[in-house]
């Protein structure tokens, strides 16, 4: 079989000799690990399944946006949706936090798509042995760890970023005018920070115990008391203790303080003050799990 | 007899694969963690018992029968034989001189002892950091941990039979649909394996001083009803996998 049948041939070089210059050549391997890595994905029903559950959301809100646009809801009702919800009928109004209410309520539906995709993304290229095929590309593990990053942010905003702009759409385009987009324009920013942040964090920190964990099982293990078990203890230490700082522990919490910081809208007093906090532990654990990624991908695995 | 001897030989090579694999050090970082509340938390310290009982009870009920009982069943009652199906290895099970029900029965009873292990375990340790409170509590609530650990098992390997991904269908069972079907008014939280332990934890409770919940929102099954459902969830769910394990065409045997 030739070198080419196997498709196994560096990227064509630019006339002074450079691999395909600064901005491609290699760097088009990240973009291949993210086509791969989505590709491999999203072929599993069971991604389609978690998918539609995640969507079911969105549904519901696209269902109240219109309720509260379209039709003439008693005021009671109303004034209770928009409560509950987080909109405003006013087209100005700053308490207009729906849209981060709703990426804060795909959280459990986020994490379990994280879990499944660990294992499958990221936690098969070490069991498998796929990684050194990898590497053994033109390929350096900057370029494989950003492929698979950027692939997991993207799965992670499918859930989040893209169903809340669409509802900001929404809600725009069920109103007379452009008012509604004009005066809350800073949604659109807001929302993709906190994406971003929701991104990058959970990315980094699915990777790097996906990388070390490998299956399925223990990935979810670790995942759901992540997510869920230091929630509530958090939570009860909070209440049981009478000090607030406890609730920190939960990582959904520090995201949801950190991503508030974004829409510039807390809450309560006590949410604001502890935001500044819940950032520095989602940047020290997101470091230290980055440099457990960096020291984990290796082309080729030394035992002793 | 050489069947019973294919048997047994699988039994201790499943059991002894989920005791040695990455899922049983993963699993006492939760355990760990619980601990580590407890510590803190001190309830053997407080002045009123009664109010310490209440309090500990409510951390195993939202923290241990609701989370660490389905971890424990979903860490090892999925991984016994979703993870010959994620791994690819079936067609080795297949080939051996058992029946496909053996086989099966194999991953169950190896996964079982596992999971009644840590779960009676951990929640004898956390009764025991408790103080007081703990050892009523352990009396109390030690039945309804049984029960709701062999009906989770039975249940996650009805998945493994039924679904490739079994470890992701139950965590969405287990984190996402108990805890919506579980808190719901009305009748649909009988679904929920988690509503008939509950059940039984807080019948067993209210004597010791366990607050007995708003009706509106809780309404517990009678403890016999409650017993004998979970009996049937455990029972059903592991005759509904053998079913499905003995027809199956696996599309993943290897």
């Amino acid at each position: 079989m030739g070198i080419d049948a196997a498709h196994y041939h560096p990227w064509k070089t630019n006339p002074g000799g450079k691999l395909g210059g600064p901005l491609l050549g290699a760097w088009r391997g990240v973009a291949a690990v993210v086509r791969t890595t989505l590709l491999q994905l999203m072929r599993r029903k069971a991604y389609w399944a978690i998918y539609a559950v995640g969507i079911s959301q969105f549904v519901v809100y696209w269902v109240v946006i219109y309720a509260l646009t379209q039709l003439q809801l008693p005021s009671g009702t109303q004034r209770g949706m928009l409560n509950t919800f987080g909109f405003s009928i006013e087209a100005a109004d700053p308490q207009d936090t729906g849209y981060l209410d709703f990426m804060e309520q795909q959280s459990y539906v986020v994490m379990i798509m994280l879990a499944f995709c660990g294992s499958l993304v990221v936690g098969s290229d070490f069991r498998e042995g796929t990684l050194p095929f990898y590497l053994s590309r033109r390929l350096e593990r900057r370029h494989y760890i950003l492929g698979k990053l950027i692939a997991l942010v993207g799965l992670i905003w499918l859930f989040t970023v893209l169903p809340a702009l669409i509802l900001f759409l929404e809600y725009g385009m069920f109103t007379t005018s452009t008012d509604y987009w004009r005066a809350n324009w800073r949604v659109v920013p807001s929302i993709l920070g906190y994406g971003t942040i929701l991104g990058v964090v959970l990315a980094l920190w699915l990777a790097a115990i996906s990388a070390y964990l490998q299956k399925l099982a223990p990935i979810a293990v670790v995942w759901s008391s992540l997510f869920v078990l230091l929630g509530r203890l958090g939570f009860m230490l909070s209440r049981e203790t009478g000090i607030r700082e406890w609730v920190l522990l939960d990582p959904w919490k520090d995201l949801r303080l950190a991503g508030r910081l974004c829409f510039g809208q807390f809450r309560t007093a006590g949410d604001a003050q502890l935001s500044a906090t819940a950032a520095w532990i989602l940047i020290c654990v997101s470091l230290v799990a980055l440099l457990a990624l960096i020291r984990r991908v290796r082309a080729v695995e030394v035992s002793a | 007899m050489r069947t019973a001897r294919a048997f047994l030989t699988l039994w201790l090579l499943s059991f002894r694969r989920l005791f040695w694999s990455i899922g049983t050090p993963m699993l006492l970082l939760p355990i760990v963690a619980c601990i580590m509340f407890l510590v803190r938390r001190n309830y053997g310290a407080s002045d009123d018992p009664v109010q310490a009982f209440h309090a500990f009870s409510m951390f195993l009920l939202t923290v241990f029968a609701s989370f660490l009982v389905p971890l424990c069943a979903l860490a090892f009652g999925t991984a016994g034989l979703g993870g010959d199906r994620e791994d690819r290895t079936l067609l080795f099970l297949f080939i051996r001189p058992l029946p496909r029900g053996l086989i099966l029965l194999a991953k169950y009873f190896a996964a079982l002892p596992l999971v009644l292990g840590f779960t009676v375990g951990s929640l004898w340790i956390f009764c025991k950091l408790a103080g007081a409170p703990g050892r009523a509590a352990f009396d109390a609530y030690l039945p309804a941990t049984l029960y709701m650990s062999v009906a989770y098992t039975s249940l996650f390997h009805l998945f493994a039979a039924l679904v490739r991904h079994s470890t992701v269908a139950a965590l969405i069972y287990a984190v996402f649909m108990e805890v919506l079907l579980g808190n719901v008014p009305g009748i649909v939280k009988r679904v929920a394996v988690n509503y008939y332990g509950r059940s039984l934890m807080y019948d067993a409770g209210v004597e010791h001083g366990l607050n007995a919940p708003d009706a509106q929102w809780f309404d517990p099954y009678p403890p016999a009803d409650a017993r004998t459902a979970l009996w049937a969830i455990a029972i059903g769910a592991l005759v509904a996998a053998w079913l499905v394990f003995r027809t199956r065409e696996y599309e993943e045997p290897t």
